[in-house]
């Protein structure tokens, strides 16, 4: 089970959008079922981020971040989606 | 992803007037104070709210660039809104926004949607139909070809409800 951090602004507004097109992606591709995924306000994502595989942000990634991370805007401006979902799928792989 | 359009047009509320065609603004914080005054003046936001999205904005920014153009959706918290509803610039000129979660990287806004939500279910609805809708070809394209408030409203109409 992979755990996903998705942080953003509000904790809500953009990292549900994006979360919702995440598990397209992930299910279209054989991983439903195997990963979960938590949404949190950006402030708080540094320090709990060491409990998860990988962070998806929709600001800028704060400092401090313990896991790796990628960026979700491509997911909303839907420029630049197939380098983020390879590498999401390599962070999925690891 | 199915695209709930309807949705869209029910939390929407566009108000006629509150769509501007400007042909030149000098910077974000105009476009966004004009918007917000129009918001202010039809009852959608308290007076804190221009304040409270130019402050968000900086910190948190809302440019989004689109295959066809760059939109910016600023917003801010609940508490400054009234009722749901958005105010629209369309920008013969494009200004500069900062790109979400961009390290200062900068798009050329050609539309901005300026976002006074009440309630976050109605938040998200809207932003996740929002964007797919934007990345569709044409429609950008179509709604910035717009030549008056009224065409616009149509047009977006239109798009929601998938006719």
């Amino acid at each position: 089970m992979k755990k996903i951090l998705l942080a953003c602004g509000t904790g809500i507004v953009t990292s549900t959008a994006v979360a919702q097109k995440l598990r397209v992606v992930l299910d279209e591709r054989g991983y439903a079922g195997k990963y979960e995924i938590t949404q949190c306000k950006i402030v708080e994502a540094a320090p709990i981020s060491a409990n998860y595989d990988f962070v998806v942000v929709t600001t800028m990634a704060p400092p401090g971040l313990k896991s790796p991370h990628v960026s979700g805007i491509p997911f909303l401006t839907g420029m630049n989606v197939e380098p983020t979902i390879e590498r999401i799928i390599e962070l999925m792989e690891e | 992803m199915e695209i709930e359009r309807n949705a869209v047009l029910k939390v929407a509320n566009i108000n006629e007037s509150c769509i501007l065609f400007l042909e030149e603004a000098e910077n974000k914080k105009e476009v966004i104070s004009r918007l917000s005054k129009l918001l202010f003046e039809n009852g959608y936001v308290k007076e804190t709210y221009e304040q409270a999205v130019l402050d968000r904005e900086a910190v948190y920014a809302t440019g989004l660039p689109f295959e066809e153009m760059g939109v910016a959706i600023p917003h801010t918290d609940l508490e400054h809104v009234n009722k749901t509803g958005i105010a629209v610039a369309i920008l013969d000129k494009p200004v500069p926004f900062n790109v979400m979660g961009g390290d200062n990287e900068v798009v050329d806004v050609n539309i901005v949607f300026l976002m006074a939500i009440a309630n976050l279910e109605n938040y998200v609805v809207f932003l996740k139909n929002l964007i797919s809708v934007f990345q569709e070809r044409g429609n950008l394209i179509r709604l910035k070809e717009s030549s008056n408030a009224a065409q616009f409203l149509i047009t977006f109409n239109q798009i929601f409800a998938n006719v």
